[in-house]
C-alpha cells in the first residue's frame, strides 16, 4: 500500500474516532501523523530537471570481458534531497564491480559521477536509460523519472583457436589457399606422376619412376592448394535447441565462430547464414573484416521458431554449388532429406552438431524410465548419424561435456576418408 | 545507527504502550502488546514487508483503544493547564503519558524500517552515513514537534459549539484529503 495513502488513511481513522467518542487525546494522537505527513508535502520534490550522460570503455568486447561504463548525472532543477539512480541493466549482463545504483542528495546545478564494470553473456545490448527515483528525506513523495541515455554493447562470442579444418569441396576458388583444389599444381601434397617438363624443379624428380622408365624423365606433381566457398548455416529454431529452460544453441554459436574464424585464417572465402525466426545472411567475404562482422551477427542472434519455415531451409542460391557447406544443429530426424538433398547437388557437407540428447540427459534425475528413455533417443540419433554417414556427409557428433578443441582437434583435423561406394 | 535504531523504536514503542495498559489495568492486553513486540521484532529481522505498516496500525489502535478505555481522570488536574480545552470534554487519563510517546515511537519505527530499505539500495561509495544523520536529525525534530503538539493540545482548554467541531473536522478533513490527493498526483 502507498505511504502516503496509508498514513492518511490512519489519521482520517482517528479523527473519526476522536469525534465519534468525543476524546480529545484520540484527536491529538492524530497531531503526530498530520506533522509527519505535512512535513512530507513540505518537502516534496517540485520540478526535476536531471541530465544523463554514459561512456563506455569498449563498446565491443569478447566474453568474459570486461567493460567500465561510467555515469554522470547534473541536476539542472532545484536542490533533491534523496535521489536513487538506478542503471537499467538488461538481462544477460551484470555488475562484476562497482554498482550500477547511486543513493545521493544533489543539489541544484550539482552533478554525480561514477563508474562500475559489467560483463556478461554473448549478445547485443542496448543501455539506454538511467532510473532516477526523487523523494523527499521521509519517503512519502516520489517522483520516477527514466534518463535517456546513449550506449549500446556487443558482447561477441569467444573464439576457440583451431589449428586447421580439413575439407576438401568439390570446386575451389582461384585464388590460393590452403584447400586440396584436386588439380596438379604447386603445392606440398603428392597428386601424381607426369613427364619431366622444362622447369621443372630437380627435386621434383621422381628417381624411382624414371628408373622403371629408363627413356623418359618423370616428375612429381603437387595437388594445388587454393580458397575455398564456405557457406556455413547455424540453426536456431527452438525446437531443436530449447529443452526446457536450458538451451544447447550457446554451443554451435561457441563450433560456428571458431570455424569461421578457422576457415578465414586459412584464406577462405566465409558466409554464414542464420536459421532461426527469420533467416539473417552475412554476405560471404574474406579475411579479418569478415571475421568481425561474423562474430558481430553472431552476438545478435537468438533462437527462435519461423512462422513460414517448420523445416531445416537452406537456400541453395546463395551458395556456389560444388562448395563447401557447414552445418551446424543438433539434428533432428526431419533434417536428413534437406541435408541429403543438398550433398547430392554435390555440395560437400559438414555438419557439427551438439550431442543434445547428452546435454539433455545431464540435467535429469537418473531414473530407471530416463536411463531407457535415453537409450532410445540415442539409438534414434546413432541411426539418424549413420544414415547421414552414409549419404557422404562428414557428420561430427559433439558430447558438449567435452571441450570443442579436443573433438576438433580428433575430428576435424585429419581429411575424411568415406567409406567405399559413397559419393565424394 | 538507522540498523540499531530500527529495533530501538519497535521495543520503546509497545514497552511504553504495554506500560500505559498496565497503568489502566488491563493486564493481559499488555502482555498482548508485548508478544506483539516479539512478532514486530522478529519480522524485522526477516525482513517481513508487512510488519512496520501493520506496527503502527496497531500501535496507534492500541494507543487509541487505551485512551477511550481508561477509566482514570486527573491528568489535566495534575498539569497546569491552558485557557483552553480543545473539544472541551473528556480528560484524558494518565495512561496517555505512556500511551502517545508508545504511538509516536511506532511512527519512527515505521519510519526508519523504510528508511533502512532505501538505504540498503545505496552502494557503498555513497554517503551513507551523511544520509542517515539528516534523517535522522530531521526525524527527531519532527517526533518532538508531533510529540509537543499532542502535548500541547490536551492542555488547550477550548469550548466550541459542536457546530464548530463539525466545520473544524470538516476543513481537516478535506485538508488532508487534498495534501493527500496533491502527493498521489506527485507521484503517478
Amino acid at each position: 500500500m502507498n505511504r502516503t495513502f496509508f498514513l492518511a488513511l490512519l489519521i482520517f481513522l482517528l479523527l473519526f474516532v476522536g469525534l465519534a467518542t468525543i476524546r480529545p487525546s484520540v484527536v491529538a494522537l492524530a497531531l503526530p501523523l498530520v506533522l509527519y505527513l505535512l512535513a512530507g508535502l513540505w518537502r516534496a520534490p517540485e520540478q526535476v530537471h536531471l541530465r544523463a550522460e554514459r561512456s563506455l570503455s569498449a563498446e565491443r568486447v569478447k566474453t568474459g570481458d570486461e567493460v567500465t561504463v561510467t555515469l554522470k548525472v547534473s541536476n539542472h532543477g532545484s536542490a533533491l534531497e534523496e535521489v536513487l539512480l538506478e542503471d537499467q541493466i538488461p538481462d544477460g549482463l551484470e555488475v562484476a564491480e562497482g554498482s550500477a545504483r547511486r543513493l545521493v542528495a544533489l543539489p541544484a546545478g550539482g552533478s554525480v559521477t561514477w563508474t562500475y564494470t559489467l560483463r556478461g553473456r554473448r549478445g547485443y545490448y542496448g543501455l539506454r536509460k538511467i532510473q532516477a527515483t526523487v523523494g523527499d528525506h521521509l519517503g512519502l513523495a516520489r517522483l520516477e523519472q527514466d534518463l535517456p541515455t546513449d550506449g549500446q554493447l556487443f558482447i561477441l562470442p569467444p573464439v576457440l583457436r583451431l589449428r586447421r579444418v580439413a575439407i576438401q569441396p568439390r570446386r575451389t576458388r582461384i585464388f590460393s589457399g590452403t584447400i586440396p583444389a584436386r588439380q596438379g599444381g604447386s603445392g606440398v601434397e603428392f597428386f601424381d606422376v607426369r613427364e619431366y617438363q622444362q622447369g621443372d624443379s630437380p627435386r621434383w624428380i621422381n628417381w624411382r619412376a624414371t628408373a622403371r622408365h629408363p627413356q623418359n624423365v618423370f616428375s612429381n606433381e603437387f595437388e594445388q592448394e587454393r580458397a575455398a566457398d564456405v557457406g556455413l548455416i547455424l540453426d536456431g529454431r527452438r525446437r531443436t535447441n530449447d529443452f526446457g529452460d536450458r538451451s544447447i544453441f550457446e554451443h554451435s554459436v561457441l563450433a560456428t565462430a571458431a570455424l569461421a574464424d578457422t576457415f578465414l585464417n586459412a584464406g577462405n572465402r566465409v558466409g554464414l547464414l542464420f536459421y532461426g525466426r527469420q533467416i539473417t545472411w552475412t554476405m560471404p567475404g574474406y579475411g579479418k573484416v569478415q571475421s568481425e562482422r561474423i562474430l558481430h551477427d553472431l552476438s545478435l542472434i537468438e533462437p527462435g521458431d519461423s512462422h513460414n519455415f517448420n523445416e531445416l531451409y537452406v537456400p541453395r542460391h546463395l551458395f556456389p554449388s560444388r562448395s563447401q557447406l557447414v552445418v551446424f544443429s543438433p539434428l533432428i530426424s526431419e533434417d536428413y532429406d534437406i541435408l541429403a538433398a543438398l550433398r547430392t547437388r554435390g555440395y560437400h557437407l559438414l555438419v557439427v552438431s551438439p550431442d543434445p540428447v547428452s546435454f539433455e540427459a545431464d540435467g535429469m534425475a537418473k531414473t530407471h524410465a530416463n536411463l531407457l528413455a535415453r537409450r532410445i533417443v540415442q539409438l534414434q540419433r546413432a541411426v539418424l548419424l549413420r544414415r547421414l554417414r552414409g549419404a557422404g556427409i562428414h557428420v561430427v557428433n559433439w558430447d558438449t561435456s567435452q571441450p570443442f578443441e579436443n573433438i576438433a582437434k580428433r575430428e576435424l583435423e585429419q581429411r575424411l576418408v568415406l567409406p567405399r561406394g559413397v559419393l565424394r | 545507527m538507522t540498523r540499531i535504531l530500527r529495533f530501538v523504536c519497535p521495543i520503546l514503542s509497545v514497552g511504553l504502550l504495554a506500560a500505559g495498559y498496565f497503568l489502566i489495568g488491563l493486564g493481559w492486553p499488555g502482555v498482548g502488546l508485548l508478544v506483539f513486540g516479539i512478532l514486530w521484532i522478529v519480522g524485522l529481522a526477516l525482513s517481513w514487508d508487512w510488519i512496520p505498516p501493520l506496527g503502527l496500525f496497531a500501535a496507534f489502535g492500541a494507543a487509541a483503544l487505551g485512551l477511550f478505555l481508561d477509566p482514570s481522570a486527573g491528568l489535566r488536574a495534575s498539569l497546569p493547564t491552558g485557557p483552553y480545552s480543545l473539544l472541551g470534554t473528556g480528560d484524558p487519563g494518565r495512561s496517555v503519558v505512556f500511551l502517545i510517546p508508545g504511538a509516536l515511537f511506532s511512527l519512527l519505527a515505521w519510519d526508519l524500517a523504510e528508511f533502512y530499505i532505501r538505504l540498503r539500495l545505496a552502494s557503498p561509495d555513497d554517503d551513507i552515513a551523511g544520509l542517515e544523520r539528516r534523517h535522522l536529525s530531521r526525524l527527531v525534530v519532527l517526533a518532538l514537534a508531533g510529540g509537543g503538539l499532542s502535548a500541547f493540545a490536551l492542555t488547550l482548554h477550548l469550548k466550541p459549539s459542536f457546530e464548530w467541531i463539525v466545520i473544524l473536522m470538516f476543513f481537516t478533513v478535506w485538508g488532508i484529503g487534498r495534501m493527500v490527493d496533491w502527493l498521489l498526483k506527485k507521484e503517478s
